[in-house]
């Protein structure tokens, strides 16, 4: 029995349903470990409200909202959303969003408080999977320079050509272009783009991952995705 | 008597709303020196409409582009037609190959700034980096002999320089040149340069794979930067404001592969041919894309420390590490031009 979920697989199960759960939120955009998230916002309870319901949405769940919201130390605060129903097969099903104003790690002795105290709310009973959210306040920089992009418009040149546009903040998609030296797979998902497959021999594109601003560049494949602009920003030094 | 006045200041302020000049900004993007050219044109659009200065600045674009495909194909290693291409791969020792002008004097300038730098910055680098897979599919670690032995046969202190013949020669058969620490400053310096002929162009950036050039606005304005984050890619660590001159950043992110959790990348010291371990990304602000290119190489080698030490041999050139854990520190001058920042 797997008591573990991988954020890969998280995610992936999450986009099952065809919608993008973390495109309404816009926010998640990093994590520290596999079941990490960094949420910028200003409301995250509104927030980590919807990412339940689409949840829910997404796995046909019911879910209970129970919304406590205790200050633990006076900065923690936690919200706590139990889906009733089978979300992973073979394993009992729970889940706990925790949030925090700090970043989380929970295999430090430091959340040990906090951990206890979800436990007694499960009475007695650990939840199986936790997805702990860490909530960063946006600020200018963020608003200005990194959140909100000018367009949602992506743009894929090959060649010198452009072959395809697309909106970055539509459904899961697979795209594949032709390059210079052979094909090249991109995948869009929740917002960000990344190249899957590449028939260049570097693989530098591959590393680079999910962006969700600026520029993947394939240079032997000559493959140059244009993703939407830095708000107020005339260019970028990589 | 006010009613008049008050007409009076309207009608002024048509007139100067009218003369009011506007900007446009086109954006396009090119190919060359093994990453994309960027180039950001502001033209003026006073009496004239968009479509024919569109065509105008599409058509410096194109001559830009054509600067940057013939420095492509003389300097840069990649290219199978390049002076630099041959000098790595059939050049016998101590055989002399003839080469532009502008080829010797840049490999000059390179030999200059290695020296300013300790040696951090070397164009003599290339000569381990057949050893790292980074071209291929496969990836590995180099073998720790072969690097040792190599870093016998770097230095610059290898190259000969007949300066009157303008020829250049190598005094061993391992010697290769990697002209990517300086050729893409030493390129957009020579495009801000055409673009500044024409009157037209009211400001200008032209971005090197980070390497960027900046012509300054008509409008008095500065041109606002963006400084990659470097380990969270689409994040900003912060932005600078820059009226004119250059900046240039050298990162870990941009060409690597890990293997065994270990992070092998690009720039490489080169006395030891291992990657350099001390930086995430090294930003810098100079006069000249030349110098900031080449500047932020060896600053990314040499650390912090030792790299303020550097710092202090180039006049007008201002520096951002941000060192292996993440921390950033800046030199006295980058704080005025930092306009937001995320640490």
């Amino acid at each position: 029995m797997k008591n573990y979920i991988s954020r890969r697989e998280f995610l992936k199960r999450i986009s099952i349903g065809g919608s993008a759960v973390f495109v309404p939120l816009t926010f998640v955009r990093d994590r520290l470990d596999d079941t990490t998230f960094i949420l910028y916002s200003n409301d995250a309870e509104r927030d980590i409200r919807e990412l339940t319901k689409a949840i829910c949405r997404d796995f046909g769940l019911k879910a209970k909202f129970s919304g406590h919201k205790i200050d633990l130390d006076g900065s923690h605060r936690s919200y706590r959303a139990i889906f009733f129903q089978e979300i992973f097969s073979g394993v009992k099903p729970d889940l706990t969003i925790v949030q925090s104003d700090e970043v989380i790690d929970p295999s430090k002795s430091g959340m040990k408080n906090v951990r206890r105290f979800l436990h007694s709310l499960r009475k007695g009973k650990p939840s199986r999977h936790k997805i702990w959210i860490s909530v960063k306040r946006r600020n200018i920089l963020n608003i200005l320079a990194g959140l909100e992009p000018n367009t949602n418009k992506v743009e894929i040149f090959a060649n010198g050509k452009k072959v395809e546009e697309f909106d970055i903040l539509k459904n899961y998609r697979e795209i594949v272009v032709n390059g210079y030296a052979g094909k090249t797979v991109l995948e869009n998902r929740n917002g960000k783009v990344r190249i899957v497959e590449s028939a260049c021999k570097h693989r530098n594109c591959i590393y680079e991952g999910f962006r969700t601003h600026g520029k993947i560049i394939c240079a032997p494949n000559k493959v140059y995705v244009k993703l939407p602009d830095y708000n107020n920003i005339d260019a970028v030094t990589l | 008597m006010n009613r008049k006045l008050a007409i009076v200041f309207f009608l002024s302020f048509l007139l100067f709303c009218d003369s009011s000049k506007r900007f446009e900004t086109f954006k396009y993007t090119h190919f060359a020196l093994g990453t994309v050219i960027d180039i950001t044109l502001l033209v003026e659009s006073k009496n004239a409409d968009r479509v024919s200065c569109e065509d105008t600045a599409k058509a410096i674009a194109r001559k830009v582009f054509g600067l940057f495909d013939k420095i492509d194909s003389t300097f840069y290693e990649g290219n199978r037609k390049s002076k630099i291409y041959q000098f790595n791969t059939n050049l016998p020792e101590n055989r002399f190959l003839s080469v532009s002008y502008n080829l010797l004097s840049l490999i000059k300038r390179g030999i200059e700034i290695s020296r300013k730098t300790d040696s951090l910055f070397d164009i003599t680098v290339g000569t381990y980096l057949p050893l790292y897979p980074f071209d291929k599919e496969r990836k590995y670690s180099p073998n720790i002999d072969s690097l040792r032995f190599l870093s016998g046969f770097t230095g610059f202190q290898n190259i000969l320089l007949d300066t009157e013949n303008y020829r250049i020669a190598r005094k061993n058969g391992y010697l290769r040149l990697s002209m990517g620490g300086i050729a893409k400053g030493y390129a957009v310096d020579k495009a801000i340069n055409l673009v500044s002929k024409y009157s037209i162009i009211k400001g200008a950036i032209v971005n090197a794979g980070g390497d960027m050039g900046l012509l300054p606005r008509a409008d008095g304005k500065p041109w606002r930067i963006g400084i990659r984050h470097p380990r969270k890619p689409g994040e900003l660590l912060g932005v600078v404001e820059i009226k004119k001159g250059a900046i240039a950043t050298s990162g870990d992110y941009e060409k690597f592969y890990i293997l065994n959790g270990t992070r092998y990348h690009h720039i490489l010291n080169p006395k030891t041919g291992l990657p350099a371990y001390k930086c995430q990304s090294v930003t810098v602000i100079a006069p000249n894309a030349e110098t900031a290119d080449a500047l932020a190489t060896g600053l990314f080698v040499a650390g912090i420390r030792k790299g303020k030490k550097i710092l202090e041999r180039f006049p007008g050139c201002h520096a951002l590490w941000v060192d292996s854990l993440g921390t950033v520190y800046t030199s006295k001058g980058f704080n005025k031009f930092l306009s937001e920042k995320s640490w």
